[in-house]
């Protein structure tokens, strides 16, 4: 258990994203730049909220790039 | 996690005033129903957390801690209900002392009030399952996949992982709706532009080829290809500051309102028909069992049934039913489920099919509306704004469907009838503006033209607009599926891992406290994006859900395992403390010193509270070395509480009521203590007790062969002793069994063992000095049959439990008997 639960994802969540991480970079339909926005986001204590992950993956201030 | 060392409660459910000191070991509370245990379970609950599962978990509606925590006399002064607890934290090596009234739930006093404490006593708050009634372990195993891996990953803390989830779902659905819904408005650009130039089809080579048709009438260069920096004014001259732009474009306005006139002047076509009828028929099903929809929804739960009927009765209420009967209507029940799933799919499909032509009508009925009211003077729009009202409404309703699938009634009366052809009053204003359009005064062919290409030009820009978007959009939705499977896939395989380590120590824990029958048990843990599923062995005969053949006392050991091997991956060696409110009432006896084996070896650092209504499951615990501590429940009453008191208590409180000359109560005491001691003395000796079906024994059944049993057992000893040469212990063996024999005389067990229920009246009818003989008797005979050491005055037992008896023993080892008499 980790020393304060309110403070920090514990470790078997940041296994999955560890895990989640690596096969969203090996697949070429999603740009790295993006996966570095979406975990930036996922490591932080709460979870993100759906229109936060749209804007990490399709960053709305690049508009017309996916 | 603490280790609990004293609680105090006051005014608290139905407790008034109890003090109770664990000193931070195993404790046993024992009463029957009603009688305050729980009061206890709940006191720990509220004052290390703030609430109370029981009034305001599930089925707690109407409940709540405010209101109904404090004792029913004092329920409008919460201040005065209250609990304090004194614990040690080992991994702080501190102590704490924490103090809550219901008055304030969500505060409690701390002492010290250090970071590091309050952090340890919030960590408790986040996880109140150290606390665990029956109802609750059994939700771990009857419970549909979906609901299990809900509360599994509340007790693992991953439900941060189930949050994700829902929010990569979210975030996939949006996408996708996103998606479908700049597809509509691509096919509606697309409209819009045949409409400009009045083709019925759109292709590169005839836009082209429309577009240089007009461009030559200007004389302008023909255009060799279409790409997205095409402009189809590529050489016109529009004079800056020429004639006032008119308000209507003749040319548009006449293509737009044609092809709506061309459109409404045809029958609706019949694809649309056909999506019509299907979505209707697809409705009309759905209506026709009420219940349908609830059946889609309640694929899980039928199917659970289905698992669930072992036997010829409920497992609830004991009605009878004809099992196979019952398979086979759950069974066709589940079919028409599946079914109703694919008509589901199919109804959104021909719904989908039908938004698509009612928003290009709504588009069309728009634009007529714009022309009627740019044309001077205006035509009268009443009518069409009706329509477009009813249209908008239409697509609104059916868009809502989509969403929530309640309102069929108003889905189907949407689909029944046709919106194609508009009413007489409506399609009269239509022709009108059609007509005042069709009179305005004509432009010559180049100016016509010219109108054409601006206006195809803006459609054209449009659509490429819209398509970009599109695609966009379509891309959004295949990346956002992705993020979303390679999610899923990352969680299910970490949590693959996590439940084949749970699922080993708990195949390892129900092997302990099944060691008789269940050695080659095992189980599965399979873990699905939304969904656990748990299935386990039965006796070699395959892997089924534990409802589907297991027994309920199977069950509740099955709960109890699966739940110490979820806490002890999640606090590991902080798994210091845990509460099990009655979790074992149907595991048989057979089983229940393996479980407190179990207890006791795998989690020897942990403190267990455990309160049953069976006194022999207590004595078990004690026996078992599990707890030596332990309070007694019972007498509660509403004005004072339960009523409490230990094992040694018994005898002082018999003797107050003997003081009082209340021999009827104090009798009444004594043979409930009585069949309380024999139950256990008859376990623990191994007494031969003559079977009954029923299992059940009264005192003359048990007593007699206990007592009997005793001196056999004692002879043992002696005649072992003697095989071993052990002068001085077989002398003192032949004094124990002369005692023994002497005490039995005086209780006159051999006489009132006839008919012990004559002699229980007779008891109540002797004088208190009588009586008072009878007590001491029975105190002298039972204190014979205890440890010496005042340290631990447990009873003896025989080892071991089954097979040639060995040993007699205490709990302590300082008596033990040899009972062997070969090499």
């Amino acid at each position: 258990m980790g020393k304060d639960p309110n403070s920090s994802v514990s470790p078997t969540v940041s296994q999955v994203i560890d895990q989640f991480i690596l096969a969203m970079r090996e697949d070429d339909g999603i740009e790295n730049q993006s996966i570095d926005r979406l975990e930036e986001i996922l490591r932080k204590d709460s979870v993100p909220k759906a229109n936060e992950v749209s804007a990490a993956l399709f960053d709305p201030s690049k508009d017309g790039e996916a | 996690m603490i280790r609990v060392k004293t609680i105090h409660i006051e005014e608290f459910r139905g407790i008034r005033n109890l003090d109770l000191e664990l000193n931070a070991k195993s404790f046993g509370i024992c009463g029957p129903n009603g009688t305050g245990k729980s009061g206890v379970v709940d006191a720990i609950e509220f004052c290390l957390t703030g609430d109370i599962t029981r009034l305001s978990g599930e089925g707690s509606l109407g409940l709540s801690v405010k209101a109904h925590a404090p004792h029913v006399d004092q329920h409008s002064h919460p201040e005065k209900a209250s609990v304090t607890i004194t614990a040690e934290i080992p991994s702080l090596g501190k102590f704490v002392k924490i103090h809550r009234t219901v008055k304030n739930p969500r505060k409690f006093e701390i002492i010290p009030n250090d970071s590091d404490v309050n952090a340890a006593i919030k960590e408790l708050q986040t996880h109140p399952e150290f606390a665990l009634s029956r109802r609750e372990i059994i939700k771990y195993i009857i419970t549909p996949p979906g609901k299990r891996s809900e509360e599994v990953q509340t007790l693992l803390r991953l439900d941060h992982l189930e949050k994700l989830r829902k929010t990569l779902t979210t975030f996939s659905n949006k996408q996708r709706d996103e998606a479908e819904e700049a597809g509509r408005a691509l096919s509606l650009s697309e409209a819009e532009l045949k409409n400009a130039f009045q083709i019925d089809e759109l292709t590169d080579t005839l836009l082209l080829k429309k577009v240089n048709e007009n461009r030559a009438i200007l004389g302008l260069q023909t255009l060799s290809e279409l790409s997205k920096d095409t402009s189809f004014k590529t050489g016109l001259i529009e004079t800056p500051g020429g004639p006032k732009k008119p308000l209507l474009k003749k040319v548009e306005a006449l293509a737009d309102l044609s092809a709506l006139h061309s459109a409404i002047s045809k029958d609706e076509p019949s694809n649309l028909v056909k999506n019509r009828q299907l979505a209707k028929t697809a409705l009309e099903k759905l209506k026709s069992d009420e219940k349908v929809l609830m059946l889609a929804r309640q694929q899980g739960f039928i199917k659970m049934g289905l698992d669930l009927i072992t036997e010829n009765n409920c497992p609830l209420c004991d009605t009878e039913w004809d099992a196979d009967k019952l398979r086979e209507h759950l069974r066709k029940k589940l079919l028409s489920a599946k079914e109703i799933e694919e008509l589901m799919g199919q109804l959104q499909d021909n719904i989908k099919e039908l938004l698509q032509p009612l928003s290009e009508r709504i588009q069309a009925i728009e634009r007529a509306i714009k022309y009627s009211q740019s044309l001077r003077p205006p035509i009268e729009k009443t009518e069409l704004s009706n329509y477009l009202i009813e249209l908008k409404k239409m697509e609104t309703e059916l868009t809502n469907f989509l969403k929530n699938r309640t309102q069929v009634n108003t889905a189907i009366e949407v689909v029944s009838n046709s919106w194609w052809l508009p009413k007489t009053e409506q399609n009269n204003q239509i022709e009108k503006c059609l007509k005042a359009v069709k009179d305005l005064p004509d432009t010559s062919t180049e100016d016509k033209a010219k109108d054409i290409l601006i206006v195809a030009q803006e459609r054209y820009e449009k659509l490429l607009s819209n398509k970009t978007t599109s695609d966009k959009k379509k891309v959004c939705k295949l990346v956002a599926q992705d993020v979303l499977d390679h999610y899923n896939k990352s969680r299910t395989s970490v949590l693959e891992g996590i439940y084949d380590k749970v699922t080993e120590d708990f195949i390892n824990y129900y092997r302990v406290i099944n060691s008789d029958d269940e050695q080659k048990f095992i189980g599965k843990l399979t873990s699905e994006p939304a969904k656990l599923s748990f299935d386990v062995d039965f006796y070699g005969r395959g892997l089924f859900p534990p409802g589907a053949y297991h027994s309920e006392g199977h069950q509740d050991g099955m709960g109890l395992c699966l739940y110490l091997a979820l806490m002890k991956h999640t606090l590991e060696d902080k798994f210091t403390f845990a509460v099990l409110d009655d979790v074992l009432m149907s595991i048989d006896t057979g089983h229940r010193r393996d479980v407190c084996r179990l207890l006791n070896s795998e989690f020897p650092n942990t403190q267990f509270i455990l309160t049953t209504h069976d006194r022999v499951w207590l004595q078990y615990m004690k026996t078992e070395g599990l707890i030596n501590q332990s309070r007694s429940f019972g007498g509660w009453t509403v004005d004072t509480g339960p009523r409490v008191w230990n094992d040694e208590d018994i005898w002082t409180e018999i003797q107050s009521e003997l003081d009082k000359n209340d021999v009827s109560k104090a009798a009444w005491l004594l043979r409930r203590y009585l069949e309380f001691s024999a139950n256990i003395l008859a376990d623990n000796l191994r007494a031969k007790i003559e079977f009954r079906g029923d299992g059940h024994y009264d005192l003359g059944d048990l007593l007699p062969n206990v007592l009997k049993g005793w001196k056999t057992w004692l002879l043992k000893g002696e005649k072992s002793a003697e095989f071993w040469n052990r002068e001085k212990e077989k002398e003192s063996l032949t004094k124990k069994r002369a005692t023994a024999k002497e005490l039995i005389a005086k209780a006159s067990i051999e006489q009132w063992a006839i008919n012990p229920s004559v002699h229980f009246n007779e008891w109540a009818n002797l004088q208190r000095h009588e009586f008072q003989e009878v007590v001491d008797a029975f105190r002298n005979l039972l204190e014979h049959m205890r440890c010496q050491n005042s340290l631990c005055k447990s009873h003896l037992h025989i080892l071991p439990r089954k097979s040639e008896a060995e040993l007699m023993c205490c709990n302590c080892g300082e008596t033990s008997i040899n009972l062997k008499t070969s090499k």
